[in-house]
């Protein structure tokens, strides 16, 4: 052994990768050229987004939110403040949202400071009934009834394209973001956290900083998706802004795609807005076939359908495993 | 002293609170399973205890042993079924599993029942009257409180008097000694996660009496039952009791104050608490004495 | 007339092998000691024998029945009890409550609540007292009462004089005779290998998780150990 074993991180499979951006690419091209109405799309590319940023958090970190609907809530409700009180342009009014949610991400934090499992993920989610049921007291937003955007300035013809670029600008972004991310070593300090949080903090990881970091990214995330999705109905209230619903539809996406995988919430993606069409007519069977499906899965593989894949085969789309050379 | 009904009522829902924490706690303390499905199957309480009420008209004291043994069964079953599968050092895939069971309940009873707001009525008792001190005070909170009471009391003894009592103290102390002293840990924990979901459900039918529901108030319901176990702690019979009182009071001031708040108040006193303990945390998962 | 046998048993611990092709015996009534250092497997294999942890290869009898396979608490109604490596009473419950629980499910026999005050009698005086309040030696022989409330045909015993001074210790092993003539076989490991030998009618010496002595205690000799214990052979 001559000098010190530098580890450049070298990631398996090349090739892998070129198929996740091709993969990545030709949804995109397919949403951008199909002649379809751009909501569905829309939609697609916002919930992806939420269930990757909530990914980070907890197929990375560890962390179990059942609270995120109040990042969506708080998204939301900072754009149509902005944009209503202050007259800014909604697509502006979204970076106020990124900072807003950024904060009070903190704040939840500070909160929560020390909380585990149980502890952290019913926290959370109290904590986001609060924020829905202070919201919903508050007649500045129009308390219980919600509030309609008002931005005159928005020329219906092309809003409906306008708010489709956003939201595939924002998928992308998070995809290639968390990607990078998870590719530094930062993300693989956030990996040996989950795995082993002491013997991470024994190798100098700061473990509650990384966190909070990963948090933060996943707050901003899920509350830039929920001000695009609220934005494209002009409409936003504190009921559906702050719906568990929300953290059910991306538990469920992150769960059977498979949590900790870049991969795994694109497949629980496509399942889950096959299963809506399918069942389309059948709201309520829905739902409950949502719920069977997710505590099924964690029964018998609880690594998600991504997982079963990798498992077997190996491959990584979005390679995040280190090689050392 | 117009507040003085409201802090009575607040103690009779109090000490229903109370018996959803320790249901909850009871699973997590002995078991590390925390059932995120706990608040559906104490509004299941209030549906099969109205069902049976108005299908068979049999009186409330005997619909309410029949939805214990129902509900007992469920516990049972889905400890056997799922749980005792997911037991282990980590707590999510059980998290995630019942929040699935939870999507299914409650929907299945939106199916079933319909989504709208109910309320059991059990005919004249419901606004029958007592003076005490020049006050009116209800006969039917007095009797709920004192079931609760009863219920709490009877846990306890079950917990310091019998073999299965001291076998579910042991196992959350160190389940692997109680195999070695001849006890099935499967079992066990069936008979605790049947208990848990009685004790819950029996709770749920008595609030129904009193209070509305619907098969969206699991939700509202886990969140109280995770409060109070936080501000009363895992291990002790005592402090779920009180904390159920304290988020009990709390609740229903705060709803004669804004009607419109629904469970804020509880919420708001929660994290003020839990704040003043962050300093002390490790002291709240210490074991007590029950 | 041999009650517990391990033949050619390997054990896993996570990902890493435990115990390589152990092999050994008990008879009825026999005193046997396991010694070795410091992870050789010894604590590993009374886990196997009580069933806490499954062998991933080889075979495990009780009086010619195959209990390879057989769940803990079901090896604990046949007769097979532990006293574990640092006592581990439930800390939450008392003494007696300790006890209670050992007898909930025991089988029938000679052991009963008056017997073991018998053996120790200064259990009397904090029989109510609660678990976690007792110094070592108090644990310790709580401990090896409430295994032998199960009324246990072999008795297994890790690490009995870890963390107690050796008068502690003293008073501790003079129970024995009291526990050998309830015809109880007993299997004991142990650090201290003097004590091991005058306590036991066999011994097997592990090293890394392999047999590397059998012999009987009162022929033994010290170097005899010494090699099996360490791996080492005197020039």
């Amino acid at each position: 052994m001559n000098g010190p074993v530098t580890s450049r991180p070298v990631f398996s499979g090349h090739a892998g990768l070129i198929g996740g951006i091709l993969l990545v690419g030709a949804l995109a091209l397919s949403a951008i050229f199909l002649p379809m109405d751009r909501r569905l799309p829309m939609e697609i590319c916002l919930v992806l987004a939420m269930a990757q940023g909530w990914n980070l958090l907890c197929g990375y970190t560890g962390l179990l939110s059942f609270g995120h609907q109040a990042f969506i809530g708080v998204g939301a409700y900072t754009l149509f403040l902005v944009v209503n009180t202050l007259g800014i342009s909604p697509f502006l009014g979204l970076a106020f949202s990124a900072v807003v949610s950024a904060a009070v991400a903190v704040v939840i934090a500070l909160l929560l400071k020390g909380s585990r499992d149980a502890y952290f993920s019913i926290g959370i989610w109290v904590l986001a009934d609060c924020l829905r049921l202070l919201v919903g007291q508050w007649d500045l937003v129009g308390s219980a009834q919600g509030m309609v955007l008002n931005a005159p300035d928005i020329d219906p013809a092309t809003f409906g394209d306008a708010v489709f670029w956003a939201a595939l600008a924002l998928v992308l972004v998070t995809q290639f973001a968390v990607f990078g991310l998870l590719r530094t070593r930062f993300g693989l300090g956030l990996m040996a956290i989950r795995d082993n949080e002491t013997a991470a903090a024994s190798v100098g990881i700061a473990p509650g900083r990384s966190r909070v970091i990963a948090f933060v990214a996943s707050a901003v995330i899920c509350a830039v998706a929920g001000a695009i999705y609220y934005l494209s109905v002009l409409y936003v209230d504190p009921a559906g802004a702050f719906d568990l619903d929300w953290q059910i539809r991306i538990l469920f996406i992150v769960i059977v795609g498979g949590a900790g995988t870049l991969e795994g919430p694109l497949i629980g993606t496509a399942i889950y807005f096959l299963l809506r069409e399918f069942l389309q007519d059948h709201g309520g069977l829905f739902l409950i076939v949502q719920g069977a499906i997710a505590a099924l899965t964690m029964l018998f593989a609880p690594q998600g359908l991504w997982g079963l894949v990798q498992a077997r085969t190996g491959w990584q789309l979005f390679p995040t495993k280190w090689v050392t050379q | 002293m117009s507040f003085l009904p409201t802090i009575l009522n607040g103690l009779m829902v109090g000490g229903l609170y109370g018996l959803f924490g320790l249901g909850l706690a009871f699973a997590f303390g002995i078991m590390r399973i925390v059932n995120i499905a706990h608040g559906e199957f104490i509004v299941l309480g209030a549906y099969i205890g109205a069902s049976l009420l108005s299908v068979t008209h049999l009186p409330l004291p005997v619909v309410i042993v029949l939805v214990a043994v129902i509900t007992f069964a469920l516990g049972w079953a889905l400890q056997t079924v799922m749980l005792n599968r997911m037991i282990g050092p980590n707590p999510v895939p059980a998290m995630v599993a019942t929040m699935g069971l939870s999507i299914i309940i409650r929907n299945a009873l939106v199916q079933y029942y319909g989504a709208d707001i109910r309320a059991i009525d059990i005919g004249p008792l419901q606004d029958q009257g007592v003076s005490i001190f020049g006050t009116s005070i209800g006969v039917l909170p007095i009797i709920i409180f004192c079931t609760a009471v009863l219920l709490f009391v009877l846990m306890h003894l079950l917990l310091t008097r019998t073999t299965l009592g001291r076998a579910f103290r042991a196992a959350a102390d160190d389940f692997e000694i109680l195999e070695t002293l001849g006890f099935n840990r499967k079992r066990v924990y069936a008979i605790a996660m049947g208990l848990a979901v009685t004790l819950s459900a029996i709770a749920g039918l008595l609030l129904a009496i009193r209070s509305s529901y619907s098969p969206y108030s699991g939700v509202e319901r886990l969140l109280i039952s995770f409060e109070v176990v936080i501000i009363g702690g895992i291990g002790s019979l005592r402090g779920s009791f009180l904390a159920g009182l304290f988020v009990g009071v709390v609740q229903l001031i705060g709803l004669r104050i804004n009607p419109n708040s629904g469970p804020l108040f509880g919420h708001l006193a929660f994290f003020l608490i839990l704040l003043a303990k962050q300093a002390n945390l490790p002291a709240l998962f210490l074991r007590r004495r029950t | 007339m041999t009650l517990l046998e391990l033949e050619h048993v390997d054990v896993f611990y996570r990902d890493l092998q435990a115990t390589f092709d152990v092999s050994l015996t008990v008879d009825e009534g026999e005193t046997v000691a396991i010694i070795g250092a410091n992870g050789a497997g010894k604590s590993t294999l009374l886990r196997t024998m009580i069933g806490l942890t499954q062998c991933r290869n080889g075979r495990i009898r009780l009086a010619g029945e195959d209990v390879t396979r057989l769940r803990c608490d079901l090896l604990a109604r046949r007769g097979v009890a532990l006293v574990p490596e640092g006592r581990r009473l439930f800390s939450s419950l008392t003494v007696e409550e300790n006890l209670l629980l050992a007898m909930a499910r025991a089988r029938k026999g000679p052991w009963t609540l008056n017997r073991v005050y018998d053996l120790f009698p200064a259990m009397k005086e904090f029989r109510s007292h609660r678990a976690s309040d007792l110094s070592g030696g108090q644990q310790q022989m709580v401990a090896i009462s409430r295994a032998l409330l199960t009324n246990p045909r072999v008795l297994l015993c890790d690490e009995l004089s870890l963390g107690l001074a050796p008068k502690v210790i003293s008073e501790i092993y003079a129970c024995f005779d009291g526990i050998r003539k309830e015809g109880v076989s007993i299997v004991l490991v142990e650090q201290d290998t003097v004590r091991a030998r005058s306590a036991s009618d066999r011994l097997y010496c592990l090293l890394k998780g392999k047999v590397r002595l059998a012999a009987k205690s009162s022929t033994v000799t010290p170097e005899a150990i010494r090699e099996a214990y360490f791996g080492e052979t005197r020039a």
